[in-house]
């Protein structure tokens, strides 16, 4: 009677051991959903065929509410004692409630992960258990539908944030800064406590000015950097003017930017079809945000006091422009391009960057209203940002296959925006100003998590 | 007359009794040894078997409320082993709310009032607590509780030490053996996630 007792109880144990495995195993199965969708959303940046074998409807036929696309991927399988196999669903959407104050629409991801229970159909143990991992024995806890064994699920929710220009200053390969005379720190332009009239302002710095490389080294030559400094596992040098965190657990993908296909499909706008190059000053209006004005240019060369200038459709009215950039913008002398009030120009780069000189690009605006990004470059290819004299550039450059280098060489050199090459280096009396809101309101680059939840009921 | 082998069946002599006496109390103390172990034996897989389920079941309940907290603090009060703040997910009817942006930061609910876990230590018991709603025992026999919050807030670690029950001999060398570690890297509170 006690040996039976004994076996009883030990194989009891042998259960609840691996009910247990099975419940942690749901939660890598739902992560696994979950990365999957990241993946793929990810990927709408570059790929056309994202969620490609995704369903955009129910079971029933159904359009899925929000816009949303599901994948099941059943039988993800091991091997071992206990559970073997892991199935997930995960369904992605985008309800209107996840708008942001700019309009740009955030998303959620559900994803739920599945095991077996091997054994007997009852709860071993402590009862106690069933409060925390809720096994469906014989009906599913969420669906209240027969189960046709006993399972485990775990259900996550993560909220996407679409985000950009997420810091000061961003490269894949080591970063060198070369001057204790270096300045990165921070402002918002959103926000008058932050920044004055949508300017920078030096009495109200901010300490966000980070910098990060998925390299294993920035060499910060004690320039004062307002804000955290990330590696990839690697060191910083001379970081002792860094006010913030100094980590070594960085990676960010920096995903490529693409060559525009436009017009990508019916209703996009069409390229315009003069200019198609730019060698001395011009005007380029601009349309809506939904139907920008397209420019398709073989150069962009100015110099002398030459100006490109962006302006908005009509006064007052918000205004976008777009240029496909297949060679260079050089500028030299006071050569420059000027923003106007209302207008915003997005740079797609597929050559190299050289500018010199005085030109003071998108004056007494904000960095959001000059983006260049760059295309990725051709195996082989190399391309260049090389920023040097003693202008003003506000604007927010992406460009993670260039290799970027700032001069300054004169007495200063002012970049209000954000950097992202390939590798960069610094040197002069370059100063460096983030614009926080950039990270809301720039060109979508990548998504962020920001939100997670399990839901255990 | 009668031979010797029929007398001697009649009877045992007094050495055979005392060596049989002493072979069947040899027997039978074997035999209750045997069943004191048994149920020594049972006892202590009762034991064990109820101390790794409090184990697994209090690091579990942890590592869930930890991963989804919006902010951990620890108790102070003698009897509060911590505070976790995670979003108020549910509705009034125990429905999944969707959320809303204000400030480009996502909000279950009101912002100002997340969903508060406690977590207690009251004897030799732990207690959990979701706002408002009965405590409940989670975890029995807990000798020591142990929380450290890193990397700004980033990071918990626990450390739980249990009685153990399953031995005669609470040593510190046996309560070290039962004790349970936990890192719990907060999601919600990750840069770059």
């Amino acid at each position: 009677m006690i040996f039976g007792a004994v076996l009883a109880r030990s194989m009891s144990t042998y259960r609840q051991v691996s009910h247990i495995a099975s419940w942690q195993e749901a939660l890598l199965a739902a992560e696994a959903g979950s990365d999957t969708a990241m993946a793929e959303l990810r990927k709408t940046l570059f790929d056309p065929a994202a969620f490609s074998g995704w369903s955009t409807t129910s079971g029933g036929g159904a359009a899925l509410p929000n816009a949303g696309s599901t994948l099941s991927n059943a039988q993800l399988l091991h091997d071992g004692e206990g559970n073997t196999q892991l199935n997930m669903t995960v369904t992605i959407d985008a309800p209107p409630e996840l708008k942001d104050g700019g309009g740009r629409q955030w998303y959620r991801i559900r994803s739920t992960g599945t095991t077996f229970l091997p054994g007997a159909t009852w709860m071993t143990a402590d009862k106690k258990d069933h409060a925390l991992r809720r096994f469906s024995f014989l009906f599913d806890r969420k669906t209240k539908q027969p189960v046709t064994r006993p399972q485990s699920s775990r259900l996550i929710e993560l909220i996407v944030k679409p985000t950009s220009f997420e810091n000061a200053i961003t490269s894949d390969k080591p970063m060198y800064l070369n001057n204790y005379k270096i300045v990165v720190d921070s402002y918002d332009s959103r926000d008058s406590t932050k920044s004055t009239s949508g300017l920078y302002d030096g009495a109200k710095r901010r300490m966000n000015g980070d910098i990060a490389t998925n390299s294993r080294l920035i060499d910060a030559g004690d320039a004062h950097v307002y804000g955290d400094a990330f590696t990839n596992a690697g060191v910083i040098e001379d970081g002792a003017n860094i006010s913030g965190e100094q980590r070594d657990d960085f990676y960010q993908e920096l995903i490529p930017i693409s060559k525009p296909d436009w017009p990508g499909g019916s209703g996009e706008s069409p390229i315009e079809a003069l200019p198609t190059i730019v060698s001395s000053s011009k005007t380029l209006a601009g349309g809506t945000k939904a139907n920008p004005k397209r420019y398709k240019l073989s150069a962009l060369t100015l110099s002398g006091s030459e100006t490109l200038t962006i302006a908005p459709s009509a006064a007052g009215v918000e205004s976008y422009t777009e240029i496909w950039l297949t060679g260079d913008l050089k500028t030299t002398g006071s050569g420059t391009i000027a923003i106007q009030p209302n207008a915003n120009l997005k740079i797609f780069l597929e050559g190299s960057i050289d500018v010199k000189g005085n030109g003071t690009f998108n004056a007494n605006s904000q960095p959001v209203r000059l983006q260049i990004l760059g295309v990725k470059p051709a195996v082989g290819q190399t391309r260049r940002v090389d920023l040097n004299g003693n202008g003003v550039l506000v604007a927010a450059i992406y460009a993670p296959g260039h290799s970027m280098s700032l001069g300054g060489g004169g007495s200063s050199g002012l970049y209000w925006g954000s950097l992202t090459g390939n590798d960069i280096s610094m040197g002069g009396n370059s100063q460096i100003h983030y614009d926080e809101a950039l990270a809301d309101t720039g060109h979508v680059t990548d998504f962020r998590i920001k939100s997670w939840f399990e839901d255990n009921k | 007359m009668k031979t010797l082998a029929a007398r001697s069946a009649r009877a045992f002599t007094l050495t055979e009794v005392l060596i049989a006496s002493a072979v069947g109390a040899v027997a039978l103390g074997a035999v209750t040894t045997g069943a004191v172990s048994m149920q020594r034996c049972a006892a202590a897989a009762e034991d064990f078997a109820v101390a790794k389920s409090d184990q697994a079941r209090l690091s579990d309940y942890l590592a869930l409320d930890l991963r989804r907290a919006l902010a951990v603090t620890a108790g102070s009060d003698g009897t509060t082993l911590l505070t976790v703040k995670i979003p108020d997910y549910y509705d009034a009817t125990g429905s999944a709310r969707t959320p809303t942006i204000t400030n480009y930061v996502v909000n279950y609910g009101n912002a100002t009032t997340p969903m508060t876990v406690v977590y207690r230590k009251t004897g030799s018991s732990i207690f959990r607590q979701e706002n408002n709603s009965a405590a409940r025992e989670i975890a029995q026999n807990v000798e020591d509780f142990q929380l450290t919050v890193q990397d700004l807030g980033k990071v918990v670690k626990t450390q739980v030490t249990f009685l153990p029950r399953f031995s005669r001999v609470a040593s510190a060398a046996n309560r070290t053996a039962t004790t349970v570690y936990g890192t719990t890297l907060l999601r919600n509170t990750r840069k770059n996630l």
